[in-house]
């Protein structure tokens, strides 16, 4: 191992590592390191129940990530590093309270069709609303792979843009009022809503409109797009990417604090003491609630404090990972359905309630709006044969009015509840067919990963307050950081969480500018 | 003046039948006999637009469907005879800072304006008889705050030097047409701890109160001030909303001497001192439109009226686009008008009494003009969870009461008064609007119950006539509460600045050229503010190759 590095890396998510691969690929010497003892961060997959079966930490749709010029244009090359993508179909199914349900195919007519069994209006309504969506989709996706400020901002792009005025109002409003305005049916409207929800902002919060269309577009395109092998495959590929490229990545190294001499950052202490220099620059994907402890308070902008102090959580997750004998069956017309992602949403009410229990920090488990994943329906290579592996995330706050340590006497039941509510839509999971469990409180998220601050798993709400040059605060959205030669990334950047690689890309682009050269002009070179 | 008016009047309504002639054969008769400007509605921001123009030396008729001009600022008798109850707006709190009062740029005190300044300027008694009691002092006010917690005296105060930083920033962003100036955004970047607001302003006005305060006395009282202008507090992008109570303590609550409707009455009295014509019971039918230019108005009555220069509107957007042909607005401005969303109600009760509320306060009672009860901070997150599903919620409601003759006795009869007590509730119920007939008198009773366990001496003695609104009626009222919008509709984040009415069409300027749109419906949104009124003068005087500043300066 050298023991010399131009850029120091302080954890390993995949957008860290997406940032440092493009850094190794332009020849700056990397050190990544790891606190836990596998890189990924919430890109991770390991045997959290039982030997040979391959849980997903935390996510496991890559959708967002298809659209990026990472991917797109191969920029990366992480095929020969191991990385491939399945495409299941069907794509999301949701069954309903009354026996109807909605699947979502592949084939956009197939879909259209499960709307139509509700409403012909409400069919038309979706077949417009992602065709509308694609066609802005290049202009959206510029704007999210460009670092901010270093383009147009999207609403002056969208002022230019034929349709941009109409796109502006709809940004601005929230996904739950499109919603309600382009679908009458209840069924229709409630398979939206869940939909819209899977970034976990409430839908009826103001300015969410994008997501009435994003994610439901983005997976009726690429499908509930999944590495083979597991989420994680993403981040292993990227760690042998950067040690092909002459970069080093050491696990078990958890990052104690900066170190700042002359009002510059030069490198990491570790806890156990040991230091790391770096010549350039210093790149933390730690969390920003964290990141102000690991330096003197004064080397940070009153400011920035500031921001990092009024930062919310948001939303926050409760999972529960199985290892089953089968996979979720749900009736359906002529027999049953078992689709790798699946959901409940009793009606889209019940999604405009999440936020209100938040506030009043309930737990609320009457009817609680469920996804459920399960990898090994597209993937049997995750679990031992004719095995599964089953994961049910449902919305609860991480703040307890008993205080938030309340969860560990909680959590099983938490749990419980979800089960019994799934089974109610998927009876063939009962104990008989579940081998083994681990349940995750949001507080477990949390101490499972530093970053889950609060049990976020996208770094923070992505609302008004903590989006676009507001991420992670106002002034310092470019990925510089107060102090002379830190940068931010994750997260906790622009543009914000989910398996997007955006703030990896972005982190990358202005390094390497402020470096003298270009993520472009290193695209471009052969390496 | 007034002889004057007439002779207009009778000038413009003689001209009518042949302005529908001409209008048919399509033809331009000799202008002589027409007005520059032709208003089509007489809310208080169209009065003010107009009053500019006059002023600027245009020939002004001002059209209003009413008996009376005002729209939401207008007094009336709405229970008895001789009590004077303001119809929708009561406090100007907003309009103090717009230069029309602040620089007193068209002297309305010469027109029979005053304003009357309470003091205390509101009273929020809590469920466990505690309470907290704005007063025109900073010190005493956050004695109140301190009764609860001495760290959340320190936050008021905090607040209120916070705020100094941009108070200036959002007057002129309030008072500045869209495009005219630098976006708040922008300046913010450029001001010590800018960036700390433009952090706020994004948030929501429940995390900025619920962080800078920590007992929940104080957080319910920060709340109610957040929600005076219906936007639910925990939406995002209200944050500025959270320093409602901080905002006040520097204008206060003033009141028009005689009622709201006042300044309206004012305005029509300058307006026509200035040459121009105010004509009532005209309701507004259609647009004339001429080779794609709006020309003028027609009216339900058949008469019709020209503008050489152009008209103003203040009908509502969702009543505009019915009175030209679809095509003229194209297919963007309609979408705007399409996805226009309602704001959260108001439900109305008007009472005449014998007595004003009466409050419990240490050592004694206290009867403001003005108070309101809020259950807890978090009966406040109810509102927008409430409204989507259509909900009426009469747990505990929330409720703004109003007792003008407290300060102002010349609104009722000696020793009476004029109470208003107003609660928020959905216009669209899950049973249709419709059903607010059927339930709007136990709605309203439920409401008075609820007052009487603060303000125990309003027994049913006291009261000698009541006046229920549902916010059915308030629609009925004045079309341009659409849905029950007494702001003309959510000041949410998709309706505010650039995007109010609708992104492209926020300069006043409508997609039919010769006509600008003011009222609630543009920037800066509803509320008494005249920012509208005077933002669409600015637009227009600019237009016309003049600028508003030249014609405060000029005589007259």
């Amino acid at each position: 191992m050298p023991d010399q590095f131009d850029i120091v890396v302080a954890g390993a998510g995949h957008n860290s590592l997406i940032a440092a691969a493009y850094l190794a690929k332009a020849g700056y010497r990397c050190l990544v390191l790891e606190s836990r003892a596998i890189v990924g961060g919430g890109v991770k997959t390991t045997q959290l129940t039982l030997r040979g079966f391959q849980h997903d930490v935390c996510s496991s749709a890559h959708v967002l990530i298809q659209d990026s010029p990472i991917f797109r244009d191969d920029e990366l090359g992480l095929g020969q590093y191991g990385l491939e993508y399945i495409f299941p179909d069907p794509v999301v199914h949701l069954p309903f309270p009354d026996g109807s349900y909605i699947t979502q195919w592949r084939d956009m007519e197939r879909t259209c069709e499960e709307f139509g069994k509700f409403s012909k209006k409400d069919a038309a309504a979706y077949r417009r609303m992602m065709t509308e969506y694609e066609e802005m989709k290049p202009l959206f996706a510029l704007t999210s792979y460009t670092p901010v400020g270093f383009g147009k901002p999207l609403n002056e792009r969208l002022a230019e843009h034929p349709k941009g005025k109409i796109w502006q109002r709809r940004l601005a409003m929230s996904a739950w009022e499109i919603i309600r305005d382009n679908f009458e049916d209840e069924h229709c409207r409630a398979f939206m809503v869940w939909m819209a929800y899977q970034t976990v902002e409430p839908p009826e919060a103001a300015a969410t409109g994008r997501l009435a269309y994003s994610i439901c577009a983005g997976r009726q395109r690429w499908s509930w797009t999944t590495p083979k092998g597991g989420s994680g495959t993403l981040t292993q590929g990227l760690a042998r990417l950067i040690e092909a490229h002459g970069g080093t990545v050491l696990t078990n190294k958890t990052i104690a604090r900066l170190i700042v001499e002359n009002g510059k950052c030069t490198g990491v202490e570790c806890s156990d003491g040991s230091t790391y220099r770096a010549e350039k620059a210093v790149l933390s994907t730690i969390h920003i609630k964290h990141l102000v402890d690991m330096a003197p308070k004064e080397a940070f902008d009153e400011d920035f404090l500031s921001g990092v102090e009024s930062w919310k959580a948001g939303i926050t997750l409760f999972a529960t990972h199985y290892a089953t004998t089968e996979p979720p069956k749900f009736p359906v017309k002529g027999g049953t359905i078992s689709s790798v992602a699946s959901g409940t949403m009793a009606t889209p009410e019940r999604g405009l309630r999440v936020s209100y229990d938040f506030a009043l920090q309930n737990v609320n488990v009457e009817d609680p709006p469920l996804l459920i994943v399960c990898s090994t329906v597209a993937d049997p290579s995750r679990a031992p044969a004719g095995m599964h592996t089953i994961k049910i995330v449902g919305n609860q706050p991480y703040e307890l009015k008993e205080g938030t340590e309340h969860w560990d006497k909680i959590k099983n039941e938490v749990s419980d509840a979800n089960l019994k509510y799934l089974r109610k839509f998927a009876p063939n999971l009962t104990d008989d067919k579940i081998l083994a469990r681990i349940v995750e409180s949001p507080l477990d998220l949390e101490r499972m990963n530093a970053h889950n601050w609060h049990g976020t798993c996208h770094g923070g709400a992505q609302n008004a307050a903590q989006s676009g040059g507001l991420r992670p605060v106002p002034g310092w959205a470019q990925h510089r950081m107060p102090i002379v030669g830190l940068y931010q990334t994750g997260a906790t950047t622009y543009p914000g969480g989910s398996v997007s690689g955006g703030p990896g890309r972005n982190a990358a682009a202005v390094m390497l500018k402020d470096f003298g050269s270009s993520l472009e002009a290193v695209v471009k070179s052969k390496a | 003046m007034t002889k004057f008016t007439r002779r207009r009047f009778v000038k413009g309504a003689a001209i009518a039948p042949l302005a529908v002639k001409h209008m048919a054969l399509q033809q331009v008769t000799g202008a002589s006999d027409r007005f520059d400007i032709v208003v089509a509605g007489a809310g208080h921001n169209s009065l003010i637009t107009a009053a500019y123009l006059a002023k600027a030396g245009y020939r002004c008729l001002v059209l209003e469907g009413r008996p009376k001009i005002g729209g939401g600022v207008k007094t009336a008798e709405l229970t008895l005879k001789g009590f004077h109850d303001d119809c929708c707006s009561t406090a100007h709190v907003f309009i103090q800072d717009n230069p029309l009062i602040k620089n007193d740029e068209l002297k309305l005190g010469h027109y029979g304006l005053e304003y009357i300044d309470p003091d205390p300027m509101f009273h929020v008694p809590f469920p466990d008889g505690s309470y907290i009691t704005q007063w025109r002092d900073v010190d005493r006010t956050c004695a109140e705050f301190a009764k609860f917690s001495k760290k959340d005296a320190a936050a008021y105060r905090k607040m209120l030097a916070d705020l100094d930083v941009i108070r200036p920033l959002i007057a002129a962003g309030t008072f500045t047409p869209i495009g005219f100036g630098k976006p708040l955004n922008d300046q913010l970047a450029a001001v010590p701890h800018g960036k700390q607001w433009q952090r706020r302003l994004a948030m929501s006005a429940w995390d900025v109160i619920h962080d800078t305060f920590e007992d929940d006395h104080c957080r319910t009282f920060m709340l109610y001030m957040s929600h005076l202008a219906a936007e639910p507090p925990d939406a995002p992008v209200t944050g500025r909303l959270a320093y409602g109570a901080p905002r006040q303590q520097h204008s206060g609550r003033p009141l028009p001497k005689g009622g709201s409707g006042s300044l309206s009455e004012a305005l029509g009295r300058f307006i026509e001192a200035h040459g121009g014509t105010i004509l009532v019971n005209k309701w507004v039918k259609s647009l004339i439109v001429e080779n794609g230019k709006c020309t003028g108005v027609e009216c339900s009555d058949g008469s019709a009226y020209r503008a050489s220069k152009a008209v103003v509107s203040t009908i509502h957007i969702k009543h505009l686009v019915d009175m030209a042909p679809k095509e003229m607005w194209g297919e963007d401005f309609l979408y705007g008008v399409e996805t226009w969303q309602a704001e959260n109600a108001m439900f109305v009760t008007h009472y005449a009494t014998s007595e004003p509320p009466i409050y419990k306060v240490d050592g004694g009672t206290l009867s403001p003009v003005e108070s309101g009860v809020l259950a807890s901070p978090y009966r406040a997150l109810r509102f927008g969870f409430d409204d989507t599903r259509g909900v009426v919620n009469l747990d505990e409601p929330p409720l703004q009461v109003i007792c003008c003759s407290v300060a102002d006795p010349t609104r009722a009869p000696a020793g009476k008064h004029t109470l208003k007590v107003l609660g928020w509730q959905p216009y669209m119920l899950k049973e249709g609007p419709e059903h607010w007939d059927k339930i709007k008198n136990d709605v309203s009773d439920a409401n008075l119950k609820y007052l009487r366990r603060f303000a125990p001496n309003l027994t049913d003695d006291k009261i000698l006539a009541r006046f229920v609104e549902s916010p059915l009626d308030l629609e009925r009222m004045n079309p341009h509460f659409w849905h029950g919008s007494a702001h003309a509709g959510a000041q949410s984040a998709a309706q505010t600045g650039p995007l109010r009415p609708m992104a492209g069409w926020a300069q006043h300027r409508m997609p039919i050229a010769g006509l600008y749109q003011t009222g609630a419906t543009t920037h800066p949104g509803g509320s008494v503010t005249g920012g509208p009124g005077r933002n669409a003068a600015t637009v227009m005087l600019k237009d016309f190759g003049s600028s508003i500043e030249e014609v405060v300066k000029g005589k007259g």
